[in-house]
């Protein structure tokens, strides 16, 4: 049977439409009963198919013929295949490429992400911190804010940025995390007391020589006094106007008696991560500017590296213990 | 098997350039068709060899062929239509389809399915004995269910000649088939 027969209808429909206008000609009904007829029996006639056997049969025959036309001839789609092929691994080199240019620059940026840590933020936060700090008075110093040194960590690590008023010590080689302490250098003409307590009627733990460096990892109350941490681990308390962010420009002696440390993992004052330049002097904005020390004039303040701050001059004071 | 257009042009490109794979997918794609087409206008025993003479003229034509917007079986359909032509003026047309005695009409009292066998064998002698032109647009229009926009475009003729061919085809198939009747029932001992 056919897919779609016609009927009598729409062949009739068809047929009307077909004749040209104004024909005179036209078929009489009989005679267009006829047509339809006709046209029905056509449309209703089997469709013949071709029988897989006679397709495969002709198919070999044309082939054979096709590659008479075509004797040399490569099959066109391996080509075509393999085109696609190197257009990807094309692709997924190029691909791999940039994903792995964007990893080395991103790791790249990662350090310099680490001072956005420890700039605006982490200095807020130690004013902060050093404005509400109370001083404990005790008789026996404790490392109380006295950040990790590892022995084997770069210079140019990060102590901990987030700060934290006063932790207990566990141990004297881990202390807890503090302040994040910060260098300052001994502006004074001549050695400075060491005091148990931010006061001046407190006992002397000893004396540091000017242009010495010093850790400051507290400040008091009123802002007077700089809390140190001495080398042999004691902390005690100087006069914050006879210190200065900035190193003196004469380079002093380092006699016995001096307690400054320059311990391994210290901020470094060469690369200006920890100990440098942006950091410290923004801290030392924190000394106050009611003091007659260099900090409310501190240069460096746009970030650049104060002349002659580097870490080669920090003094190394490590082994000399200081009177008590 | 019906291809998208796109589909068969990149088929013919492929197949211009010697790829044998797609000129395989063009001939199934296309073979049933005209091999229908044939069907309808030549004997049943010179369908297959025509069927293959119109595919080898299509792989002697393809180098040369240009894709346009016309579809690609209209091309097909000319060179069958053209084949068929061929084919009759060779072995001399309109033979097969006389009238004789020695047609299926003798024997015993036909009932309906003999009648309808009948019916259709006197059609297609009756549609054999139309001229080439009328032929393809029967076959095309009620066979193969072209629209005349499209039997237009294979016997590249505009719209209104292929339905004023279909009429005057139609018309003659009728008058041939009346006539044919006429003499069957005469021949089987009617009264006309």
């Amino acid at each position: 049977m056919p897919e779609n027969p016609l009927n009598a209808d729409e062949l009739a429909d068809r047929l009307n439409a077909a004749l040209p206008p104004g024909r005179s000609d036209l078929p009489s009904t009989d005679d267009g009963d006829a047509l339809v007829r006709a046209a029905s029996l056509l449309a209703a006639q089997p469709r013949p198919e071709i029988s897989p056997d006679d397709l495969a049969r002709i198919q070999t025959r044309i082939l054979e013929a096709y590659r008479r036309q075509f004797p040399n001839h490569r099959p066109q789609p391996v080509r075509k295949t393999y085109r696609p092929v190197w257009r990807w691994m094309a692709a997924a080199a190029a691909a791999m490429t940039i994903i792995g240019a964007a990893v080395m620059l991103w790791r790249s940026a990662q350090p310099l992400t680490q001072p956005e840590v420890l700039t605006p933020v982490s200095i807020a936060a130690l004013a902060t911190m050093t404005d509400a700090y109370t001083p404990e008075p005790s008789a026996t110093p404790s490392p109380t804010a006295l950040p990790p040194t590892p022995t084997d960590q770069p210079a140019t690590d990060a102590p901990p940025s987030t700060p934290t008023a006063t932790v207990p010590p566990t141990d004297t080689e881990t202390p807890p995390p503090s302040p994040t302490p910060f260098i300052a250098y001994v502006s004074a003409s001549q050695p400075v007391n060491v005091r148990a307590e931010p006061s001046r009627q407190s006992d002397i733990i000893t004396t540091v020589q000017p242009g010495a460096a010093v850790i400051i990892i507290n400040t008091s109350t009123s802002d007077d006094w700089k809390q140190i941490r001495l080398d042999d681990g004691r902390t005690g308390w100087v006069a914050g106007a006879l210190l200065s962010p900035n190193k003196p420009p004469v380079a002093t002696s380092t006699p016995a008696g001096t307690t400054v440390p320059k311990r391994s993992g210290l901020p470094d004052a060469e690369t200006g991560v920890e100990g440098g330049s942006e950091d410290q002097n923004s801290r030392g904005g924190d000394f106050g500017c009611e003091h007659p020390g260099n900090f409310c004039n501190a240069p460096g303040q746009d970030g650049k590296q104060p002349p002659g701050q580097d870490k080669k001059d920090i003094p190394n004071n490590k082994g000399n213990s200081g009177k008590p | 098997m019906s291809l998208p257009p796109q589909q068969v042009k990149q088929l013919i490109r492929r197949s211009q350039q010697g790829d044998a794979d797609a000129l395989a997918r063009l001939y199934a794609a296309f073979a049933p068709a005209v091999y229908r087409y044939i069907a309808f206008r030549a004997p049943a025993s010179e369908v297959e060899d025509l069927t293959a003479e119109v595919f080898l003229k299509m792989v002697e034509g393809l180098p040369s062929y240009q894709i346009t917007e016309v579809p690609f079986e209209v091309w097909l359909y000319r060179i069958a239509a053209a084949r068929i032509t061929d084919y009759y003026r060779k072995s001399g047309r309109y033979q097969e389809t006389e009238l004789n005695e020695e047609m299926p009409f003798e024997g015993a009292a036909p009932d309906e399915n003999v009648l309808d066998e009948q019916e259709r064998a006197a059609l297609m002698r009756a549609l054999h004995q139309l001229s080439d032109e009328q032929q393809n647009v029967l076959v095309l229009r009620f066979v193969e269910r072209k629209s005349h926009e499209e039997v237009a475009r294979i016997l590249d003729k505009s719209v209104t000649a292929i339905k004023s061919i279909q009429h005057r085809a139609l018309i003659q198939l009728a008058k041939l088939m009346g006539a044919e009747k006429q003499n069957r029932h005469y021949l089987r001992g009617g009264h006309a």
